[in-house]
């Protein structure tokens, strides 16, 4: 059991990091509020009584109408042609509602905990699919209005939506996540199916990991961060990439520090700006010695400028290259850079 | 090019499709067999199904005549307006919904005519859209009346002995239009070439002019007709920022060196009327675009009121 | 008669010397070169009077001429300001206090009857004894013929007065004019002070500073000096006000309804509504475009349309002409616009900068082809502002082009109105982007009211491409009888579905009686003024305002009975009975009386002028005693 001191470090890690996340967090929270807004306007007109489209009517037209204009008569004149939807599709719009509400209130956590023996990427992808709730709720406001929601075959939409099943808009309103482990169930390796669009994940280990876990999910186009600096967390609203980032509890000495922005330029050793990378000896021995032994030979082949080669330019082809390990990414660099010589093709 | 896609609602629709060439083919194009508007009209949608652009964020925009109503046999959204005056439509949609992609359509008449004024400024404005000028050098919906492209001499049913004057060069004058951002040429009877064309203009960042020499197999047969089976008349311009098309190699033997960055080449090019040139005759992305010259502040229907509350202080007494 | 009062060094007249006349209703003309500052002191003077509680309505008096030579009668610049104890609603009639910067610009006021007989006048008198004979002359012989009338004229040795407190007194003669004002009307001192330092925020302190000290010159000259005041009862207002003109309304207006663009090329007298947006717009997020010429801007706010933001356009009458092809267009695709025309004198070029009625039948048929559309016609600076919300709300729920008929004479007057109330609700909600359910079509006319849904790019589902061609529900082009019946009569059953909404129009005075007098648009304070005037004669004379245009609102036919004669007041051109050729028949009338002898076929008389001026209600006055039906109860 974690003592009472350490508690505390904890919330206040987890509470840095979600102050970090704040413009992410109130944009998508903006984008829910603002959703939910507009289907309650078009559920209370669709079942408002006809005094309150009057009373529509007599706002909108203003105070040159009043006397000349009969508001009644006009609200007869608004809306016609409308898609006029059924009960049911009202219904629909009703409970999608009640999803966007509760979504969008203020008090929504970002933040996870990893049960104690359960999995990081499970804990992720459940959170995840928990806020996709606010997707497949629009989505079914969308299906409702356009006449062709199928309680059989949508009805799932109003529960949750996995992050399998965003599309790319949902992926880039995608809300951030703090996830809280316990330190040796910190193995990230199955997040990389979750970066992507604007997505960002905060890693708080509350013990010692291997040395650098996020090693491998650098790709060229994600922004990824391990540190034990707190403040250093608010590069993150700087990125407008996929980004995760591990904050250290404390610092220890196997513990490799670096940041790799997307931003940072063309190829692998310029994107990624090391402070420390542990040297092998200070790993210790054991299991968690030898996977960090791995990690930290990718780390530094990257790091390491490749010889003789030009500068290659834009980068926006290589993503599918990177991910297999770090000899892989080598290369594969290469040949990509060979791939460049003849850009006169295109 | 998308803009303000950035709703929940909106989200919901982006449903991962891909399109194909028919999807953006509307009812069979109702023009003249042998009309060179039929391969503008495939290398459009060629176009857009190699861009997979959404049919619904994509709208052409014409005038009247022949070649206007293209947007009819379209698949997106269009507008058909009225005579010479498609330009201005076009501004009005790209400034309040830039996320849009814009064509627009003309004929010679169209554009060089009647719609003169606003092709002049249209350059100059250099408003991210594609704008298509199809030449057949003659009014065709109207039935063979002289147009402004008109070769000098050239008979027709309102100048009957012969056109009095030369031929107005659209591309000379193009390309002497102050913040002309992009001008090329091509012809609808080479579609590798057209297509290439459109594909450079549509990745132009910028008001894109492509005149577009047109057959009209009823009333100038004997001018681009003819042409279409001279290949050795026809000079490609190749070289740095041009188009490359290799398959033409073949046919197309003639190749005119130009680096599309240098104007006053490419004025010294366009002014020979007598050969007939393809190619990207200018481009230049780093001209001001009129959209983008004017950062328009997004603000909620109550902070308008806050800020209109504001300015009436002014007026307050 | 010129009534020379003593100059400085002469006896100073007390308290007792000077007479204070209470008056409810005063006119004031401040008339100079231009440049000379006329009008800013005016406009001080017409702020710092609204700010006290009286009725103000102030116009420029704008140089015939665009260059006019100094000391030239055509070259009379400057101002009017209008003061009474009630809200005042029209520039009224002739001038009864005119302050003058030199006898020529007065002499080119007196040549078009613009004072009062018995008007007073101050004047400059340094040109009496100027250096150059000529002017001397010419001074002695402006005496001379504004003998002809009763005026009362004092001179005033402005430049000469100024001097003790600056060194150039031809800058600033304005603000010592404003102090004489100040004194004569018994204005507050601290309200003017505060008005300047606002008028002069832009420049140098120095500036500011000056003119205090200059108004403070010109007060008290004027106390030491002369031995009249006037007393304009003020009155409570419990609502705050804004004071500017119609073109400022507009434009404010057009910001409150939440129009996205505006689309114009500069053109007298609707410029200055562009000048006010250029300043404003974008900071709310609209965009003003510039265009090359109307034709282009009535193009791209089509387009702006199109795309589903409200977009407007704002011109006058030869501006009007070029973007007709553009409303045929708008109407035949059924595209919400909103087109502001700020009428001036026509045909043509006409009178740029004068006021005129005359694009009344222009702007309801004007349109080749069968266009149906709504035409509006705001009566106030303050209708100027409401009148935008209105329209675009017509304008998108009906699809279709609203015409706001303004001009020159709310355009550059200035009054006073109560602060609107703002509402949220008036802007625009963002562009409707659901997907268009299967089998929807582009227009789908109800075929009870002619309405259908307006598409808009972005919509999965609804592409489809407009045209100005005849066309059916699906926007494809079709030119069968059958077809073009049916999308003629939906275009037109749209403004019979909205005439239903109108409510009629209410009579001013009682609803029966010898004489209706008939009027739209601006004429409405000068018409009401005069009938009010007249009913106090014992004339049974009422007014009908019009503000719809285009459908008329019901009930007129009705209204119009319990008449003995009708009769509509406008500016614009008839035909006098009585002139050569001139029958019943072939006389050409007014466009308002046009309209309603067709509407109603009720025998509409009309009274109408083309003076390049807005009506004076003593002359529609004279105009209602002349007409009013032999036997009537007067
Ligand atoms: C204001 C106006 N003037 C004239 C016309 C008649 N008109 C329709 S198309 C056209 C010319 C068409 O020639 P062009 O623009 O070269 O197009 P093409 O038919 O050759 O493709 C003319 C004069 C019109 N529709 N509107
Ligand atoms: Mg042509």
């Amino acid at each position: 059991m974690p003592s009472e001191a350490v508690m505390d470090v904890a919330t206040d890690l987890s509470e840095r990091a979600v102050a970090a996340l704040e413009p992410r967090i109130e944009s998508f929270r903006a984008a829910v509020v603002a959703a939910e807004e507009e289907v309650r306007t078009e559920v209370v007109r669709r079942v408002g009584e006809e005094s309150f489209k009057t009373e529509q009517a007599l706002i909108e037209l203003g105070p040159f109408a009043i006397g000349r204009i009969d508001p009644e008569r006009f609200a007869s004149l608004m809306g016609i042609g409308d898609t006029s939807l059924t009960p049911d599709a009202i219904d629909v719009l009703d409970r999608a509602e009640r999803v966007l509400k509760g979504l969008g209130s203020p008090s929504v956590r970002h933040t996870v905990d990893v049960e104690p023996g359960g999995d990081l990427r499970d804990a992720v992808k459940a959170a995840l699919a928990r806020f996709g709730r606010a997707f497949g709720a629009a989505r079914a406001v969308e299906l409702a209005r356009a006449g062709a929601f199928e309680p059989g075959e949508h009805g799932a939409l109003l529960g949750a939506l996995p992050f399998r099943l965003w599309n790319r808009a949902e992926r880039r309103l995608a809300p951030p996540l703090v996830v809280r482990t316990r330190g040796e169930d910190c193995v990230p390796a199955g997040l990389g199916e979750f970066l992507d669009g604007n997505v960002a994940l905060v890693l708080l280990p509350e013990g010692p990991t291997t040395p650098a876990p996020l090693a491998r999910l650098i790709t060229p186009g994600t922004f990824v961060m391990q540190t034990a600096d707190p403040d250093d967390l608010m590069r993150l609203r700087g990125t407008g990439h996929p980004a995760v980032a591990l904050l250290f509890d404390q610092d220890r000495p196997g513990q490799a520090y670096f940041t790799h922005d997307p931003d940072g330029g063309a190829v692998p050793w310029d994107r990624l700006s090391v402070v420390r990378i542990p040297s092998d000896d200070d790993l210790g021995r054991g299991r968690r010695a030898s996977a960090g032994t791995e990690e930290l030979a990718h780390l530094r082949a990257m790091a390491t400028p490749a010889t003789g080669e030009a500068d290659p330019g834009p980068s926006d082809e290589v993503e599918s290259l990177f991910g297999d390990g770090p000899d892989a990414s080598v290369d594969e660099l290469a040949a990509w850079l060979l791939s460049r010589t003849d850009l006169g093709e295109e | 090019m998308s803009g303000e896609s950035c709703g929940l609602l909106h989200a919901a629709r982006d449903d991962d499709r891909v399109f194909d060439r028919v999807d953006y083919e509307g009812p069979v194009a109702r023009w003249c067999s042998g009309c060179g508007d039929h391969s503008v009209l495939s290398a459009a949608q060629r176009l857009l199904a190699e861009k997979q652009l959404a049919p619904e964020n994509t709208v052409f925009v014409s005038g009247i005549g022949c070649s206007s109503r293209f947007p009819h046999y379209m698949k997106t959204y269009g507008f058909h307006g009225i005579h010479g005056r498609a330009l201005t439509i076009a501004t009005g949609v790209k400034l309040t919904r830039p996320e849009l992609d814009v064509f627009v359509v003309m004929g010679d008449g169209d554009c060089i005519s009647i719609g003169a004024g606003h092709w002049v400024h249209a350059v100059r404005y250099n408003v991210d859209m594609v704008a298509l000028l199809l030449d057949n050098e003659i009014y065709g919906l109207t039935k063979k009346q002289t147009s402004p492209t008109t070769p000098q001499g050239y008979k027709s049913n309102t100048q009957p002995r012969g056109s009095y004057l030369p031929a107005m060069n659209p591309l000379e004058a193009t390309l002497g239009i102050t913040n002309a951002s992009f001008v090329a040429q091509t012809a609808e009877w080479i579609p590798a070439h057209l297509f290439a064309t459109l594909k450079a203009a549509y990745e132009h960042s910028g008001f894109a002019f492509v005149r577009i020499l047109q057959r009209c197999p009823h009333f100038t047969a004997d001018i681009f007709g003819e042409a279409a089976k001279q290949p050795d008349r026809v000079e490609i311009l190749e070289g740095p920022g041009g188009i490359r098309v290799e398959a033409l190699d073949a046919i197309y033997k003639n190749k005119v060196e130009h680096d599309s960055s240098d104007l006053a080449h490419a004025r010294a090019l366009a002014q020979d009327m007598t050969a007939i040139r393809l190619g990207i005759f200018f481009e230049d992305e780093s001209r001001p675009r009129y959209e983008e010259t004017r950062s328009i502040p997004q603000h909620s229907a109550h902070e308008k009121m806050e800020l209109l509350e504001k300015e009436f202080e002014r007026y307050a007494v | 008669m010129a009534v020379k009062l003593p100059t400085v060094g002469d006896r100073t007249p007390t308290d007792q010397d000077v007479t204070t006349y209470t008056v409810d209703d005063k006119s004031v003309e401040i008339v100079s070169d231009s440049g000379e500052g006329a009008q800013k002191c005016g406009q001080i003077f017409g702020a710092v009077s609204a700010k006290m509680g009286n009725g103000v309505w102030t116009v420029e008096i704008i140089p015939a001429e665009v260059e006019p030579p100094p000391r030239n009668p055509a070259g009379a610049s400057g101002i009017r300001v209008r003061l009474g104890s009630e809200p005042v609603t029209n520039w009224g009639d002739e001038t009864n206090l005119v302050i003058a910067f030199n006898e020529q610009a007065l002499l080119g006021r007196h040549r078009l009857n613009a004072l009062a007989d018995d008007a007073t006048i101050l004047i400059e008198n340094m040109w009496a004894t100027h250096p150059d004979p000529e002017i001397r002359d010419q001074w002695s012989a402006a005496m001379e013929e504004l003998s002809e009338k009763d005026y009362r004229i004092v001179e005033v040795p402005m430049e000469d007065a100024c001097l003790d407190v600056v060194d150039n007194p031809r800058r600033g003669k304005n603000m010592f004019v404003l102090g004489m004002l100040a004194w004569i009307y018994d204005r507050d001192l601290e309200l003017c002070r505060a008005q300047i330092a606002d008028a002069f925020r832009k420049k140098s302190p120095e500036v500011t500073e000056r003119s205090h000290r200059l108004l403070e010159s010109g007060y008290r000259w004027a106390g030491e000096h002369l031995d009249f005041r006037y007393r304009i009862p003020t009155m409570e207002s419990k609502r705050e006000m804004v004071v500017m003109n119609g073109n400022e309304a507009i434009a404010l207006g057009a910001v409150a309804a939440g129009l996205e663009l505006a689309a114009m090329y500069p053109i007298t007298p609707a410029t200055s509504v562009s000048h006010m947006l250029g300043d404003v717009f974008e900071r709310f997020g609209g965009v003003v475009h510039q265009a090359e010429d109307e034709i282009a801007a009535a193009g791209v706010s089509i387009g702006a349309s199109y795309s589903g933001k409200c977009a407007f356009t704002i011109t006058s009458g030869p501006g009007m002409a070029l973007k007709t092809e553009f409303l045929g267009l708008a109407i035949m695709t059924e595209i919400p616009l909103v087109v502001v025309d700020v009428q001036r004198g026509g045909p043509s070029t006409g009178l740029p900068t004068k006021v005129e009625q005359s694009d009344l039948l222009a702007a309801i048929f004007g349109q080749p082809g069968d266009a149906p559309h709504v035409v509006v016609a705001p009566a106030t600076i303050e209708e100027c502002f409401h009148v935008m919300t209105t329209a675009r709300r017509i304008a998108e729920v009906l699809r279709t082009v609203v015409i706001v008929l303004s001009d020159a004479n709310l355009a550059t007057g200035v009054a006073p109105y109560p602060r609107p109330l703002l509402s949220a609700e008036w802007q625009s909600t963002p562009p409707d982007q659901r997907p268009i359910p299967e089998g929807q079509r582009p227009y789908d006319w109800d075929p009870d009211t002619g309405i259908s849904r307006r598409f808009i790019p972005g919509q999965l589902g609804g592409e489809h491409t407009v045209t100005g061609l005849a066309h059916d529900e699906r926007s494809k082009v079709a030119y069968d009888s059958a077809v073009n019946v049916r999308a003629s009569t939906m275009r037109s059953r749209k403004l019979a579905a909205f005439q239903s909404t109108l409510r009629p129009p209410p009579v001013n005075g009682d609803e029966h009686g010898d004489l209706l007098v008939v009027g739209w648009g601006s004429t409405k304070g000068a018409i009401e003024e005069a009938v009010e005037r007249a009913r106090r004669e014992g004339l049974a004379v009422s007014s009908l305002h019009l503000t719809f245009l285009s459908p008329l609102p019901p009930g007129l036919k009705e209204i119009f009975s319990h008449f003995t004669k009708v009769m509509t007041v406008e500016i614009n051109y008839s035909d006098e009975l009585g002139d050569p050729f001139i029958t019943e028949q072939n006389r050409r009338r007014g466009q308002l009386s046009w309209l309603l002898r067709g509407a109603t076929l009720v025998d509409v008389d009309c009274w109408t002028r083309v003076l390049g001026e807005p009506l004076r209600p003593g002359k529609i006055l004279g105009a209602i005693r002349d007409n009013l039906p032999k036997g009537g109860s007067a």
